[in-house]
């Protein structure tokens, strides 16, 4: 309803805003009204209209008292208690304040001008400072790493400390300095460079001579030179000066061969430790054991002392190791090459016999050849080797005189036409000898050659003696004895070629008494005059009318013969059941009996043939070569 | 001096490869045929191994020979193990072969001599001079051929007197490969037998398939090394026992010494 009228009466509106007005909070129109208060003090129409005057007056009055005041103020009048400059003395001292301004700027402007040198020098000296600290960097950057640290430094020049691997260290950074100049070279700062280089190349020098000494002095007392790293790395170092390697490894072979050659004593007189294994010395009595035993462990002791060798050597990459450990090896076996001779040589008698000889010349051969791949061209190979000749020599010294001895025993051929005891004496001592060199493949000349030295004289001799019997007792008595060696030499390797010569020499005395056999066979049966009369027809005349050849002497030849079928050896010579060895006793029957079979063969035609006229020749020869061929066999 | 150990041991990075590598010790082929029935390295082994006092001792070294009958495979064995090849055709071994084997036991480096000696009758002389001084006798049989099991005693026998110390021994049929199951049963029955009679551990293995090879020397590695470095303990630990006894006994012995010297002295004194 209200609302209604507000906005119908604008009236309303007014007055609601004046009511709303809140005079109370207006401090302005409170002082106002308050100022306004003291105006008047009573209330009345009057004093209600004049007002407004009153106001204006009031307000002109203050303008005035402000021009009055402002005039004061420009006349210089002294106000109250205030001393107030006159505006004109503030003008004229402004001036002043600008005129001292503009003299300072040109002042300012002339110091200015003064100190622009300076500044630029500044600059100048600012840039050459920073290029200096520059430089700076770069040198230090430059020492640090082509100088070596004073630490290190006394690490790689002051002998009487032991080496670390803080001195490996430093001695590879001194060669990497060395090997970096070149570079420096190239960038061209020649003396700079050389003398570094200089520098760097006597650290090198120092340290090696340090690092020499000490190694030299570690490899004197080393047991196992892969427990010492620092070792390996100090030879590597060393590689760089050949003659100081070379020495250091001569040191260590030197040190190495005195263990070597004295362990080797200790293992033969007195073992191992505790007596385990027991003194190699205790066999001496046992040739071919002793020189076994000792050459065993040599070639035992060779893997060790070549691990030894590697592990020391291990760091050297710029040669070729292998040769080095050789020779090293070479010089530490170099020890034991005394006593061993001294053993060999002790050993080696002809005493011992030819068999134990050639055992030991096989023995020896074999770790020559055993020994020598790990330790080529060493004075242990030459010892070796020294001793092989003479142990060889002995040997056929010694077999030459067992042979001759044994020779000059021989007898002459007994009854039987056997192979006399000395000759079985002599192939025993050719089987003892051969078979003892059999432990190691020998060489085909070496066999030949022994073979050769026992069997020549013997076959000489046999030939000999043989010479004085007949001719057939003769045939036999070398078949026996030729037969008795080739059986004994054929369990033998490289003896071939012997072998076909002694199978030829049999060949020809089987021939000889298979000629000899059929021979008498021929004349024991009748036959001589029937062949000869065989081989001569051809004339014309009849066979069965030539005398010897008729029916009735054929006869008695058969007759012969059917006994000899009945039994084949009867016939036989007496030297050929004396043979030892059956197959050539059949051989000799077989070729016989063969010559016998070819005649009756040539009768049996002949009888057969019709142009012979035999009359009824099948009662005559009723077995056909092939039924006696059949019962003959 | 402790940074330049350290240093050596950071060098000794070149370690023997995986399968020569032994950290506990592996088991016999058969419970009930070793005399060796420890499970596992003796405590002063393992704990001189941890500490490392030996590695200043240098490299440990034991020697192996291998024995047996002609042609029951000992080079074969050998062959196999040492170069992984097995060789169908027969070659005879000359008086004696020789292989070196790298192992890492408990991380120390030890070095296995192998000697393969010749079986025939003649190279026999030469063979036996290597029966010295081993550390573990290896007797192989061939387990299709019970004649060269027969021969085995013998064999051993051989080795064991060039040695006045018993080395460890093994009895090992080869040509495993060759029998069926039920054969091969048989032949163990016998084998293990013999092994019992001969104080030997049993092994069988075939060369030509690999079968028990690499274990079978790897027991003789790491029993060889247990025997060898318990021994090296015992002498150090001897050695110590000496020095502190001397120093003990001095004030007791001493005396008496002394007194007998002087007795000596007057002995001596009333000879003359």
């Amino acid at each position: 309803m209200e609302s209604t009228t507000d906005k119908a009466n604008p009236l309303a509106k007014k007055l609601a805003k004046i009511q709303d007005n809140q005079f109370e909070n207006d401090k302005d129109t409170l002082e106002a009204l308050k100022e306004l208060s003291t105006f008047f003090n009573e209330n009345s129409i009057r004093t209600r209209r004049n007002l407004r005057g009153e106001i204006e007056g009031r307000s002109l009055a203050i303008n005035q008292d402000i021009f009055k005041a402002f005039h004061q103020v420009k006349e210089g009048k002294n106000l109250n208690f205030f001393v107030i400059l006159s505006l004109d003395d503030v003008h004229s001292q402004v001036l002043f304040m600008n005129q001292s301004c503009k003299g300072m700027s040109s002042k300012l402007a002339a110091v200015k001008m003064r100190t622009h040198q300076l500044m630029s020098q500044m600059t100048s000296f600012q840039a050459t400072s920073n290029q200096l600290s520059m430089e700076q960097m770069v040198a230090s950057k430059m020492i640090e790493s082509f100088q070596l640290t004073p630490a290190e430094m006394t690490e790689l020049q002051s002998f009487d400390r032991a080496i670390t691997a803080e001195f490996f260290t430093a001695f590879r950074k001194s060669k990497h300095i060395h090997q970096q100049c070149k570079l420096l070279l190239q960038s061209g700062h020649q003396a700079t460079v050389f003398e570094i280089m200089e520098q760097m190349a006597s650290f090198q020098e120092t340290a090696l001579e340090r690092l020499y000494r000490w190694t030299q002095n570690q490899c004197r007392n080393i047991d196992s030179p892969d427990s010492n790293i620092l070792l390996t790395q100090a030879i590597s170092c060393l590689q760089d000066r050949p003659v100081l390697l070379k020495y250091v490894v001569d040191e260590y072979c030197t040190v190495r061969r005195g263990l070597v050659a004295r362990s080797f004593l200790d293992a033969l007189t007195v073992g191992g430790p505790h007596g385990t294994p027991r003194p190699i010395e205790l066999h001496a009595h046992d040739p071919a054991r002793y020189v076994g035993d000792m050459l065993a462990w040599l070639h035992q002791m060779t893997p060790t002392e070549k691990e030894n060798a590697q592990a020391l050597l291990k760091g050297c990459d710029k040669s070729d190791i292998t040769e080095l450990v050789k020779g090293a090896l070479a010089n530490i076996t170099e020890g034991v090459c005394r006593p061993l001779r001294l053993r060999l040589e002790q050993v080696i008698s002809p005493d011992i016999g030819p068999a134990v000889l050639h055992t030991l010349s096989g023995l020896i051969r074999f770790y020559l050849n055993t020994i020598g791949e790990v330790v080529p061209n060493s004075a242990l190979i030459e010892t070796l080797n020294d001793v092989f000749d003479q142990c060889h020599h002995t040997f056929l010294t010694s077999l030459e005189s067992h042979v001759q001895r044994l020779l000059e025993r021989i007898q002459p051929p007994s009854q039987d036409l056997s192979p006399s005891l000395g000759v079985n004496q002599l192939l025993n001592l050719l089987r003892d000898v051969l078979s003892g060199g059999h432990i190691v493949d020998a060489k085909p000349s070496d066999v030949s050659e022994v073979v050769s030295r026992v069997l020549d004289p013997l076959l000489h001799l046999i030939e000999d003696t043989a010479g004085r019997l007949p001719r057939v007792d003769q045939a036999a008595y070398t078949l026996n004895c030729v037969y008795q060696i080739h059986s004994s030499l054929s369990l033998y390797e490289h003896v071939e070629e012997r072998l076909e010569n002694l199978q030829g020499l049999m060949e020809n005395q089987l021939a000889l008494l298979s000629n000899e056999q059929a021979t008498s066979l021929i004349h024991s049966l009748g036959l001589g005059p029937v062949c000869a009369l065989l081989q001569n027809q051809g004339d014309g005349e009849l066979l069965s009318n030539i005398p010897g050849m008729d029916s009735s002497s054929l006869q008695s030849f058969l007759v012969k013969l059917d006994a000899l079928l009945g039994a084949p050896d009867a016939l036989q010579l007496a030297q050929w059941k004396l043979l030892i060895s059956g197959s050539h006793r059949k051989t000799i029957q077989r070729r016989a009996l063969d010559t016998v079979l070819s005649i009756y063969e040539q009768l049996y035609d002949a009888v057969h043939n019709p142009a012979n006229c035999y009359e009824n020749p099948s009662s005559i020869m009723p077995r056909t070569p092939q039924q006696v061929r059949d019962l003959l066999a | 001096m402790r940074q330049s150990r350290s240093a050596t041991l950071k060098m000794m990075v070149d370690r023997a490869p995986n399968d020569r590598q032994i950290n506990k010790l592996p088991p016999p082929y058969l419970k009930s045929s070793t005399p060796y029935a420890g499970s596992d390295f003796r405590p002063e082994v393992k704990s001189a191994c941890i500490s490392n006092r030996l590695v200043s001792a240098g490299l440990k070294i034991s020697k192996v020979i291998i024995l047996g009958n002609v042609a029951v495979g000992k080079s074969c064995l050998v062959n196999r193990f040492c170069h992984s090849v097995f060789d169908q055709n027969y070659k005879a071994t000359i008086g004696v072969d020789f292989e070196v084997e790298r192992f890492d036991i408990l991380q120390v480096p030890f070095n296995l001599q192998i000697w393969d000696t010749a079986g025939q009758e003649r190279f026999k002389c030469i063979a036996s001079s290597y029966y010295r001084g081993a550390h573990a006798v290896v007797v192989a049989f061939d387990l299709t051929n019970l004649y060269s099991l027969s021969s085995c005693p013998a064999w051993l026998e051989d080795a064991l007197k060039a040695n006045t110390v018993r080395p460890l021994v093994f009895l090992v049929g080869t040509k495993r490969d060759l029998l069926s199951e039920a054969a091969y049963k048989h032949v163990e029955d016998q084998a293990t037998r013999m092994a019992r009679a001969l104080q030997a551990e049993y092994w069988c293995v075939s060369s030509k398939c690999g079968l028990n090879i690499d274990t079978f020397f790897q027991r003789i590695a790491a029993l060889t090394f247990n025997v060898s470095v318990s021994q090296e303990c015992r002498e150090i630990d001897s050695s110590k026992e000496i020095g502190n006894g001397l120093v003990t006994l001095k004030k007791t012995e001493n005396p008496i010494g002394g007194m007998e010297k002087r007795k000596r002295l007057k002995n001596d004194c009333c000879n003359s």
